[in-house]
């Protein structure tokens, strides 16, 4: 699949049908899901109606993580094939990635007060949360101040693989630390946590928020691509565009 | 419907920013032109 996809040509052809895909999926699944989360769900027994932050909050930080780890896998591919469409690839999940990781903080933070009592705490899985916002702030510097973009790219890569080592930190935290956080809930379904009133909103809200790093993703690869072919066509008329031309 | 008592701000502080970011992500990659 992602050898398929490296021809620019193929991408292309791929993006258009699969870029309005995604953002219909996310439209049908963010209107269904907001009533669903916030009209059609009942309050939690023990979290009254601020369970209900947690529609926003666990998807936002499934998304900051499944961004990091695309950002990551394209980044190898970078290093390894010198592809210049995954550094395109890797470049584009960086600010969703970044925006999702924001909220997923903020989220956690206003959650937090009328549960816990406090907005922040330095536990395990809040601090590698925010260490993954600043990894990801970082490797967007990279690539702005760096000028010369293949000598970036290198940079990039090499960063984001090492970054990399995050997210089974924010994975695992709360069973390595003591944690506000409970352990993970989706693994154990029938847990209390994991009723299909609450499971019903979350996921369409799981789906919505994936659907739309898709979308995101797949607008900014597009348009990367096609700046890049219309740079090359103005130095070089009448080349055929090639991968190896795809340069940001 | 939509009164959710005390905790009110917090649910809709945490909806209200993710709309906004949301909002600003969807706009961002509405505007972006292929042709500089």
């Amino acid at each position: 699949m992602i050898s398929y996809l490296a021809n620019p040509k193929r991408y292309l052809r791929f993006a258009r049908y699969a870029t309005p895909v995604f953002g219909i999926v996310a439209a049908i699944g963010f209107v269904t899901g907001l009533y669903l989360a916030l009209l059609a769900s009942p309050e939690d027994y023990q979290q009254g109606h601020t369970v209900r932050i947690m529609y926003v909050h666990v998807p936002a930080a499934w998304c900051a993580q499944m961004a990091y780890t695309a950002l990551a896998m394209a980044s190898l591919v970078s290093f390894i094939w010198r592809h210049t469409l995954a550094d395109i690839a890797a470049r584009a999940f960086a600010v969703p990635g970044a925006a999702f990781t924001f909220l997923a903080l903020v989220t956690g933070s206003l959650w937090g007060k009328p549960t816990w009592n406090t907005y922040w705490q330095w536990d395990g899985r809040m601090t590698s949360v925010l260490i993954l916002l600043f990894i990801y702030i970082a490797y967007l510097a990279i690539w702005a101040i760096i000028e010369d973009k293949k000598h970036a790219a290198r940079l990039a890569s090499i960063f984001a693989m090492v970054g990399f080592i995050n997210i089974p930190i924010i994975k695992f935290s709360v069973d390595w630390w003591n944690s506000l956080h409970q352990p993970a809930t989706f693994s154990s379904p029938g847990a209390p946590g994991s009723s299909s009133e609450i499971l019903l909103p979350l996921m369409t809200m799981m789906v919505a928020y994936t659907a739309l790093f898709g979308w995101l993703s797949l607008r900014q690869i597009t348009t990367e691509v096609l700046r890049a072919q219309s740079a090359r066509k103005r130095q070089n008329p009448g080349a055929k565009v090639t991968i190896e031309a795809v340069d940001a | 419907m939509l009164e959710f008592g005390k905790d009110a701000i917090f649910i809709w502080g945490a909806y209200g920013i993710s709309a906004a970011v949301i909002g600003g992500l969807i706009l961002r990659a509405a505007l972006m032109k292929p042709h500089d």
